[in-house]
């Protein structure tokens, strides 16, 4: 795999996810899920697989008698973030490493 | 639409450019909803107000105005602002705009603060202190509102 892309982050919401994330302390659950027009169902989902890989975490906090989650980017989330923008930009710029290959 | 199976090895420079105008997009909205509410430094403004006040209302209200006016109150709006916006960021720190002016209120009110005591205290100047507390409040509502135009621009920038 090309240097610096990561296939946990590539996928548009994951990628939006952390987008969001990248410029803030934490946003609550119902911001990204706002953010990203999507249902919770698909918004968990998409944190699991964030948060497996341990780019995330999410901390519940109670709030006038409800419970708010709390998502945000961890030090790993936040460098693997990064280095893939990077690598985005680098291919955005048309120096990629391994152009694709059209047909014969 | 979700793009679960990209080979990562042959993401196009056209792919690529709409994966970082979408990361753009989730930017934007972040700033957008980072704005404080109209409240937010009205609150930390009256906050302060009332630590000021309380050294021209008398020494047995300064105890109540310190720890009021200068934690619980803004640490309360801060709170509440948080859950109201759902983003949480240190709103004086976040961005290099915001660190600008948040040095110029660091700088301003405690010349202030200084001015103040030295009018109620060294020259007997009742109520000087409530007075400087008004100015506090109208300063931090001013450069509020500015800090959050920053904020928003800074936040929203392309990545």
């Amino acid at each position: 795999m090309r240097s610096g892309l990561d296939e946990t982050i590539h996928p548009i919401n994951r990628l939006q996810i952390c987008a969001q994330l990248s410029g803030v302390e934490s946003l609550s659950f119902a911001a990204i899920r706002d953010g990203l027009g999507v249902s919770d169902s698909v918004l968990s989902k998409q944190l699991k697989v964030l948060q497996e890989a341990g780019y995330v975490t999410l901390r519940k906090e109670p709030f006038n008698s409800r419970i708010h989650a709390w998502v945000a980017l961890t030090p790993l989330g936040r460098t693997v973030y990064t280095a893939h923008m990077a690598a985005l930009r680098e291919i955005a710029e048309g120096h990629a490493a391994h152009p694709p290959t059209g047909p014969h | 639409m979700e793009r679960e199976h990209v080979d990562m090895n042959r993401i196009t420079p056209d792919e690529a450019r709409q994966a970082l105008a979408d990361v753009d997009e989730g930017r934007e909205q972040v700033a957008r909803r980072a704005v404080a509410p109209w409240w937010y430094h009205v609150g930390i403004g009256a906050s302060l107000l009332f630590a000021f006040a309380s050294v021209s209302i008398g020494w047995d209200w300064i105890p109540f105005g310190v720890v009021g006016g200068l934690f619980l109150g803004p640490y309360l709006v801060t709170l509440a602002a948080k859950h109201f916006t759902g983003v949480s960021l240190d709103r004086f720190q976040a961005t290099p705009g915001a660190r600008r002016i948040s040095l110029v209120i660091g700088i301003l009110v405690p010349a202030l603060i200084l001015v103040g005591l030295v009018l109620e205290w060294g020259l007997d100047l009742r109520g000087a202190m409530a007075a400087v507390g008004v100015l506090v409040m109208v300063l931090v509502i001013v450069l509020g509102r500015r800090l959050d135009a920053v904020l928003t621009r800074e936040l929203g920038r392309p990545a």
